[in-house]
């Protein structure tokens, strides 16, 4: 609904290297600058320090529909006719909140040439494959390929395999789709060995995608959170969370793209994940038709209702027991706490039209004594958590926790660019 | 037990079945390409509201089946139709024959039935392009109201839809609420409950197929102050506006129907007898921190138009998702700094949503008004 308002930027060069044949429609809306388009610029050394993410394969694989579903919401539907060939490389900044930056570098079809500036500072390398365009011995040679050049030139290159369009008629079963994985896997150790380079060396990890569905954001999840250094504080953070309000469930998202970029070390079930995805969604949307306001007006009501939270923050009762509940056994996350800022808090500079800002929550209540409950953390990145209906009486607790955890998030982002 | 023969009719592949899987089997506008056409009479019992219940007669659209309609079955077709949904095609290649049939269904119901309803729906909108919509809508909507008239029919509806947006929504929203009695009641003690909450909006819609049968705003005077500035006065004006007192939304009742007159002598004392929690407006104004704020600043009342369809759809599309993972929606609560927005069970047959952008309600204090209002409202949402 709202894909205007989030637009990602993309930059579509020639690839011989007249690097500035800028499209100028689309725009990056970074946070800091409300509303102020910005010239990308993939030589700015802050972009240019963001890790990459390749986007390689066949032509027609689904690369490029990946990227405009993700990240600039185009709908699965509209990929089949609104959508050229890649003639050109295209790169697109994803920054939507400060924990995950990175780059996507989409390549035209069939390519695979790549010197150091490609590969070289790359973090991840996706390899797109038509799961509906059998035999694929040919595009997995050309895989090997390019995953020999990678690893030369970038040995801590990470390789993602997307058995892409793993839908409609081919793969109504589960069973045809490990099927298909398990014959891409075994074609492309045989094409490794044959090229001299033993499998087990090469970290290679397989996804079964298909953008009708919530897979493309599964797979991409996982491809995500490699690139955040900060992913082990992160998941202990959220351990600690978890166990002090008794949460079932936490997972960090990232509001735009959907994607979750971390929950804690308990054994995550995509049904649930997928249900929090679709919570956003419902957040978005309803935000989007009542809570959308001229930026005038938002002004006072801000500070009317961050005064009235300071208020309620102020029990007395429950300030102290929960600084003692906060147990921090991670002495980095103890002193990321301390070390927060309580005060700047407010001050986040976003897009004050957006319908996602500091004061979004949300709280669902479920038939079967679950509650997923919604909180605004950090710009564009919201905490999802889900917990049982009796854990979730105090719900002042909770919050108290979770603006720890706020606290902690923020002291990572400012840790970083320091 | 009420039933009532609603009738949906018109060409072969205008979209009959694809509209009712839509509204009452839950299917996505993207699962109905899965429908094949229908063959002669298929029947559907729908109940809507717990007691009533719609039998739905979706007629297959074949010209030969109209022949078997129009000769062999037309008693059993035509005879006590309640109402007579008759959808047009906006991409139809042959209107001429459309209205044949259309024709022949406005005699055959004016024969049998005189007193159905009817309401005229021209489908699939969506292939029309946007800049045209409107003017190719009233072009088609002049054609079928010459027609009606020729035949003495003068009270219809005719609603422009598609499957893909709102409209489809909207158009069934006001279909149904066409069928309950006393939706007038209804809406003037949403009114007063609406004030009482201090709500921006209520909206109530039926349960099972989340279609809109009532809704309340508040009134909208806040907005012109704001405009010229919140002075001192002008915020005096606003609130008074705001809270005209609970009573006084039960004079105006229009139109009180017979069998829901009891409960509406308690319309008069909503707030007191039920319990519901009135903003205490006055008493912190003064302390209150939002004091040089406008009040109702947030109070505006250029919400989308379509927004209670929207919003039936979004919770329609999540009941899904949590129908995926075994689990059933019961109730949300969406906020940010501008507005708190309440969707939750209320009666039996119903969910309530409730908008509210006064920070200084308490999120507490709607969800209380809500649970005291269930019992109130349950006592006169219609039982037929």
């Amino acid at each position: 609904m709202q894909s205007d308002e989030y637009g990602g930027y993309v930059d579509s060069y020639d690839f011989v290297g007249t690097g500035d044949a800028h499209d100028d429609e689309g725009m990056l809306l970074v946070p800091g600058q409300p509303g102020r388009p910005t010239d990308a610029n993939f030589d700015d050394p802050k972009v240019a320090s963001m890790p990459k993410i390749l986007l390689m394969g066949p032509r027609r694989g689904g690369k490029t529909s990946i990227q405009r579903v993700i990240f600039q919401k185009m709908s699965p539907h509209e990929t089949l006719f609104r959508l050229e060939a890649t003639q050109s490389l295209e790169r697109a900044i994803v920054d939507h909140t400060p924990l995950c930056r990175f780059t996507v570098w989409d390549f035209p079809g069939d390519f695979y040439e790549g010197d150091e500036t490609v590969f070289g500072g790359a973090a991840s390398l996706i390899f797109v494959v038509d799961a509906q365009d059998e035999p694929y011995d040919h595009v997995l040679q050309s895989f090997t390929d390019a995953v020999t050049k990678a690893i030369q030139l970038n040995p801590n290159i990470v390789i993602e395999v997307f058995i892409n369009k793993v839908d409609g008629e081919l793969f109504l079963s589960d069973e045809s789709k490990y099927d298909c994985r398990r014959d891409v896997y075994t074609q492309v150790n045989y094409e490794l060995e044959d090229a001299g380079i033993s499998p087990d060396n090469i970290n290679i990890r397989y996804h079964l995608t298909s953008i009708y569905d919530h897979t493309i954001y599964e797979g991409l999840s996982r491809v995500v959170q490699r690139l955040i250094p900060q992913l082990p504080t992160l998941e202990s953070l959220l351990n600690v969370l978890v166990s002090q309000c008794s949460m079932e469930k936490a997972y960090l998202f990232d509001v735009v793209s959907k994607l979750f970029i971390s929950t804690d070390p308990g054994p995550v079930d995509m049904q649930s994940v997928e249900l929090c995805s679709d919570m956003i969604d419902v957040v978005l949307d309803v935000s989007g038709i009542y809570g959308l306001g001229p930026s005038q007006l938002e002004l006072g009501h801000a500070a009317a209702a961050a005064e009235s939270n300071s208020v309620e923050g102020a029990d007395p009762n429950s300030t102290s027991e929960n600084k003692d509940g906060f147990d921090v056994p991670d002495e980095l996350v103890g002193t990321l706490i301390s070390q927060a800022p309580a005060e700047d808090l407010e001050e986040e500079m976003v897009d004050p039209d957006s319908a996602y800002d500091s004061e979004s929550a949300s709280v669902i209540r479920l038939s079967n004594g679950m509650v997923l409950y919604l909180k605004e953390v950090d710009t564009m990145l919201a905490l999802v958590c889900i917990t049982r209906s009796e854990n979730f009486r105090k719900k002042s607790l909770i919050n108290y926790n979770i603006g720890c955890l706020k606290k902690a998030l923020r002291a990572l982002v400012d840790n970083e660019s320091l | 037990m009420a039933k009532k023969k609603v009738l949906l009719m018109g060409k072969a592949h205008s979209g009959k079945t694809s509209m009712r899987s839509i509204i009452f089997a839950n299917y996505l506008a993207r699962d109905t390409t899965r429908l094949s056409p229908t063959l002669d009479v298929e029947h559907h019992h729908v109940r809507f509201l717990g007691d009533l219940v719609l039998n739905l007669w979706d007629c297959g659209g074949q010209d030969a089946f109209y022949e078997s309609y129009f000769e062999r079955d037309r008693e059993t077709i035509f005879r006590s139709v309640e109402l007579l949904i008759y959808v047009f095609d906006i991409e139809s290649d042959s209107p001429e024959k459309d209205f044949d049939h259309f024709s022949g269904v406005l005699e055959a119901i004016e024969e049998n039935s005189p007193d159905a309803r009817i309401f005229i729906l021209v489908h699939k909108m969506d292939l029309v392009s946007l800049e045209e919509r409107e003017a190719i809508f009233e072009d088609r909507k002049r054609v079928i109201e010459q027609e009606c008239s020729n035949f003495g029919v003068e009270h219809f509806h005719i609603f422009g839809t598609s499957i893909w947006d709102e409209t489809l929504y909207k158009a069934w929203s006001e279909i149904v609420t066409n069928l309950i009695p006393n939706i007038r009641l209804l809406e003037s003690h949403l009114n007063t409950f609406c004030k009482v909450c201090d709500a921006d909006e209520v909206v109530l819609f039926e349960r099972a197929t989340f279609l809109v049968i009532s809704q309340a705003q508040a009134e909208s005077s806040g907005d012109d102050h704001l405009l010229t500035g919140p002075g001192g006065d002008s915020k005096e004006a606003t609130t008074q506006a705001a809270f005209a007192s609970p009573s006084g939304g039960a004079d105006g009742v229009p139109g009180l129907d017979e069998a829901a007159q009891p409960s509406a002598d308690e319309t008069n004392d909503t707030s007191s007898t039920t319990g519901l929690v009135v903003p205490p407006d006055d008493l912190d104004s003064a302390a209150g921190p939002s004091n040089d704020t406008p009040r109702h600043a947030a109070r505006t009342p250029h919400f989308d138009a379509h927004r209670f369809e929207k919003i039936s759809n979004i919770v329609k599309q999540f009941k899904l998702s949590c129908g995926k993972a075994q689990a059933q929606f019961q109730g949300m609560e969406v906020r940010n700094s501008r507005f708190s927005a309440f969707i939750d069970a209320f009666t039996a047959n119903t969910y309530i949503m409730v908008i509210v952008s006064n920070p200084n309600v308490h999120t507490a204090a709607t969800l209380l008004n809500i649970q005291n209002a269930r019992d109130h409202f349950e006592r006169f949402i219609p039982r037929i």
